[in-house]
């Protein structure tokens, strides 16, 4: 038998491309890690990865690659986050240097695929773009309804209005 | 860069990405983003965590050192004020714990300015900076960058702690003549629940019910409040010594178990540390340690003694022999 490292498993994305790659690269996503382990007979049969595209699953796979040998993250991990808050390590920064659609859709797929690291990356670089813009620049960079009624949204806005500045 | 996208507006309505994304923010931001849509507003309210880092709900999980232990392990960050006096969130206790040091996160939506102190600072954090510290009694105080509007009732700002943990007693220093010949120099503020702007605020109009803005003031984060008492000069020096020969002996982790990391009654661990001639001793009364909080010095040993004679045979391996003090 070989061994897991040599093992690779078929993927299938949502517009049904076919895409094979390292076992371990896959594990990345305990989705796909888990469907292994009640499959039973990895590389046969092929994954469908329904919710994902072709090229969003061939990114994601390419942030599972590098990152395939990483460590477990530790318990401690949570309670250090707020400490370090935008710290991106480069790699992941220029990786998630692509256009807004592609990195929302990355996110997407991180969070259905269940791959934690990179979910957060992610909603790291989202947390990046948000820092310092008003409600209004936010909505428009990301294309947000606002659902507030104009009384609403003026009380809101009178609460908080002394932190502007400080 | 303004585009229009799909995968955004539909990943930010999943409301445990939301989360994830807004958990990556500032204070300041986190209450700007509240003003996005309801579902960012929502999320905001109702998440303890956003209460907490927005100081409305007190912090518990405090970062606490002894001070054998502290050394170099608060971190050197920054924005942190270091407060040497019972813990804040520690509510029964007014008394003095010898040693007791305690970091607090000044809230910084209130803007405020440390005041740099003559001497070794604190924030440096090498163990003599400390000890200096604490020998002479220092304090950490601070200015407000701006004024606090005073007319301002919003529960936002008002409920808001002015550090976190939440600190419960404060200096207030100011300079004003109230009448002719009388001048007020300040008070302080106790609430044992942790003070709150409007507790601030509130004590500030009774003192000073005529003005019109907030007086240029120093904050004191209750540091001078409990001073070292005199008896004990030389007690780190002694301390550290023997903290360094116990970490020798048993690593850093069981060192700092021993001297009471984690312990309300460090001031006790330290006098422990003092009197164990034998450092085979404090090694075997720090396994006693957690169940003593309290206790003096030879109820802990009677007790370690009770439970070695209870356990002899099992765990005669590892128990350290030591002569009757």
């Amino acid at each position: 038998m070989a061994s897991e490292g040599e093992q690779t498993v078929k993927l299938v994305s949502s517009d049904n491309v076919e895409i094979v790659t390292e076992r371990k690269v896959a594990e990345r996503s305990m989705l796909i890690k888990n469907m292994i382990e009640d499959l039973g007979a990895p590389g046969e049969e092929p994954i469908p990865i329904m919710n994902v595209s072709e090229a969003v699953l061939r990114k994601v796979l390419e942030w599972c690659t590098h990152h395939k040998n990483d460590p477990a993250p530790s318990q401690d991990d949570d309670a250090d986050s707020r400490k370090k808050t935008t710290d991106i390590e480069d790699w992941d920064q220029k990786f998630m240097q692509v256009d807004q659609e592609m990195l929302f859709e990355i996110i997407l797929a991180a969070n259905y695929m269940d791959i934690k690291a990179l979910l957060d990356v992610g909603c790291k670089t989202v947390a990046n773009m948000i820092k310092g813009k008003s409600p209004e620049e936010i909505r428009k960079t990301f294309n947000i309804q606002n659902d507030f009624t104009p009384e609403e949204e003026d009380q809101i806005r009178r609460e908080n209005e002394w932190a502007e500045d400080r | 860069m303004a585009t229009t996208s799909t995968a955004a507006a539909k990943a930010l309505a999943i409301p445990e990405i939301l989360e994830m994304v807004l958990l990556q923010l500032p204070p300041q931001d986190l209450l700007r983003c509240q003003r996005v849509a309801t579902l960012w507003r929502d999320s905001v309210v109702r998440s303890d965590e956003f209460q907490r880092r927005l100081f409305k709900k007190p912090r518990t999980n405090y970062e606490k050192w002894t001070s054998l232990v502290v050394c170099d392990s608060i971190p050197a960050r920054e924005g942190i004020f270091v407060v040497q006096n019972h813990h804040p969130t520690n509510l029964d206790t007014m008394g003095v714990h010898l040693g007791d040091i305690s970091v607090v996160e000044p809230n910084p939506l209130l803007g405020f300015i440390p005041i740099q102190r003559d001497g070794p600072t604190l924030c440096k954090c090498a163990a003599e900076d400390i000890i200096h510290d604490m020998n002479c009694g220092g304090e950490q105080g601070a200015f407000l960058r701006r004024p606090l509007p005073l007319d301002n009732n919003e529960p936002s700002l008002l409920d808001m702690y002015l550090t976190q943990p939440p600190i419960t007693n404060i200096g207030v220093e100011f300079e004003i003549q109230t009448s002719p010949g009388d001048w007020d120099h300040g008070f302080w503020l106790l609430n044992k629940y942790g003070i709150t702007v409007k507790h601030f605020l509130h004590q500030l109009k009774i003192r000073l019910p005529y003005m019109q803005t907030m007086p240029k003031l120093r904050i004191t984060f209750a540091k001078s409040y409990i001073r070292m008492p005199d008896a004990w000069p030389g007690v780190f020096d002694a301390g550290i010594e023997k903290f360094a020969k116990l970490e020798s002996k048993v690593g850093l982790g069981d060192a700092l178990r021993i001297a009471g990391k984690d312990n309300k009654h460090s001031g006790k661990d330290i006098r422990l540390l003092l009197e164990g001639d034998n450092l085979d001793k404090i090694v075997a009364m720090g396994k006693v340690n957690a169940i003593c909080m309290g206790a003096s010095i030879p109820e802990t040993l009677a007790e370690y003694d009770r439970m070695q004679s209870a356990n002899l045979g099992e765990s005669a391996g590892e128990t350290v022999p030591w002569e009757e003090a």
